[in-house]
């Protein structure tokens, strides 16, 4: 695994996150995010593949620490990006943020893309989430843009940090039967 | 059609093409078989469970005595 | 972790061609790493059980505990089997899917071995599952096998050394 690239929000906020030119030379890419919004309201992050809006779907789990639950991205109505997860707002526990790792193999193949999730937070209050998502994106392109943002376009915190990680696998070897 | 198993040395890279053998297809058949009531016996549990939990809530919401299984199911 | 520095080592990789693929094992594992991950990515030519094997071990050596959400439910359960298996809602099937495993203090001879595995089928489920192999052997082999049908060409098997 090798670091491609990293940021960090500074004090004026970000509304988005944004990974473009991905080099097409790794096997797998994993992202790693800690993100908090300066919104009050609560919000979940959104996962957006090469700037598009269509052919995503995903099939989550949940717990939120009283509760458990399963849905699907047609079932609640979120078509145009994979939902990564809650992220905390101003009214959750200073200082906490949100989670997630993404892991998507053969990016750069020419299959449909699969997106797999996971997304933690514990603020010490009802409101902290586990959450797993299994995500595709059905188009056969290359991946070569990340975009994460808040579903209702809320700012990102200072201190919010993502990093895309690269993963090699390396040559094959000689096959004999 | 005969399947096949490859296997590939990570100390010398270099990877074989293998065809199964009835035994081998045999043993793949029965941990199948085996994984397959294995899943429906977990799943049947997982229902189980869930459905105690609902009649449990259900009746605590209503005021009603659990049985002791139903009682088990909560996490206090 | 300055930029380029490589933490997962890529030890071995298998990409299927052909439709008779039905079992992948990886040999001669070295020793030398803390811990493991194998990524299987693709789909099997039915819908099937796909798994590992440790050191070709078929013995109900194998103890786990699964939580699964299937986009209605989401459940739970424990017991013991015969092999590392999804025994939920994300079976490898003719659709794509991500098969993830982590193999922790794998040459650790004081251990028994806890793998974390993760299922992610969009069209199915998200499954994740907890197994303890009861054997302090260091792994040297992992077989990975479906239990039906074979493999579909593109599907691709990547095993990594993770460093301490």
């Amino acid at each position: 695994m090798e670091l491609i690239a990293t940021t960090t929000v500074g004090a004026g906020g970000a509304l988005s996150i944004d990974f473009t030119s991905i080099p097409q030379s790794y096997t797998d890419l994993t992202l790693v995010v800690a993100a908090r919004h300066t919104s009050s309201n609560s919000d979940f992050g959104i996962l957006q593949i090469n700037g598009t809006t269509t052919n995503y779907s995903f099939r989550y789990l949940i717990g939120d620490g009283s509760s458990t639950g399963s849905n699907t991205s047609s079932n609640i109505g979120l078509t145009n990006s994979i939902w990564i997860g809650n992220i905390l707002g101003t009214s959750s526990t200073s200082n906490t943020f949100s989670n997630f790792r993404l892991y998507l193999p053969n990016y750069a193949g020419s299959a449909n893309k699969i997106v797999s999730i996971e997304s933690v937070n514990e603020n010490n209050t009802t409101t902290a989430h586990q959450f797993f998502n299994a995500g595709l994106w059905s188009n056969t392109a290359a991946i070569t843009s990340l975009s994460i943002k808040t579903y209702n376009d809320w700012t990102f915190a200072q201190y919010s940090t993502a990093s895309l990680y690269g993963i090699l696998k390396g040559s094959g070897g000689a096959t004999v039967s | 059609m005969a399947f096949t198993k490859i296997v590939v040395n990570c100390e010398t890279g270099v990877t074989e093409e293998i065809e199964l053998t009835a035994e081998e297809i045999a043993e793949l058949e029965a941990a199948q078989a085996q994984a397959e009531v294995d899943r429906v016996a977990r799943e049947a549990e997982a229902e189980a469970l869930a459905a105690l939990k609902a009649s449990a809530k259900a009746k605590l919401v209503a005021g009603e005595p659990l049985t002791e299984e139903e009682a088990s199911t909560l996490i206090v | 972790m300055p930029v380029g520095v490589p933490a997962w080592t890529p030890l071995a990789n298998y990409t299927v061609s052909g439709s008779s693929t039905t079992t992948v094992t990886f040999s001669s594992i070295s020793g030398i790493y803390r811990d493991l991950v194998l990524v299987v990515a693709g789909s099997n030519s039915s819908t099937t059980y796909l798994g590992l094997r440790l050191n070709s071990d078929t013995g109900f050596n194998y103890y786990y505990n699964w939580v699964s959400g299937n986009g209605s439910s989401a459940s739970s359960n424990q017991n013991s089997t015969n092999g590392i298996y999804f025994l939920s809602n994300a079976q490898i099937g003719t659709t794509q899917g991500l098969y993830k495993f982590e193999l922790f203090d794998y040459a650790d001879s004081n251990k028994h071995k806890t793998i974390f595995a993760k299922a992610d089928k969009a069209d199915a489920a998200t499954d994740s599952f907890v197994y303890r192999w009861n054997q302090t052997s260091a792994i040297t082999s992992i077989q990975a096998v479906v239990l039906g049908g074979n493999l579909v060409a593109g599907t691709t098997l990547c095993l990594y050394g993770v460093s301490a």
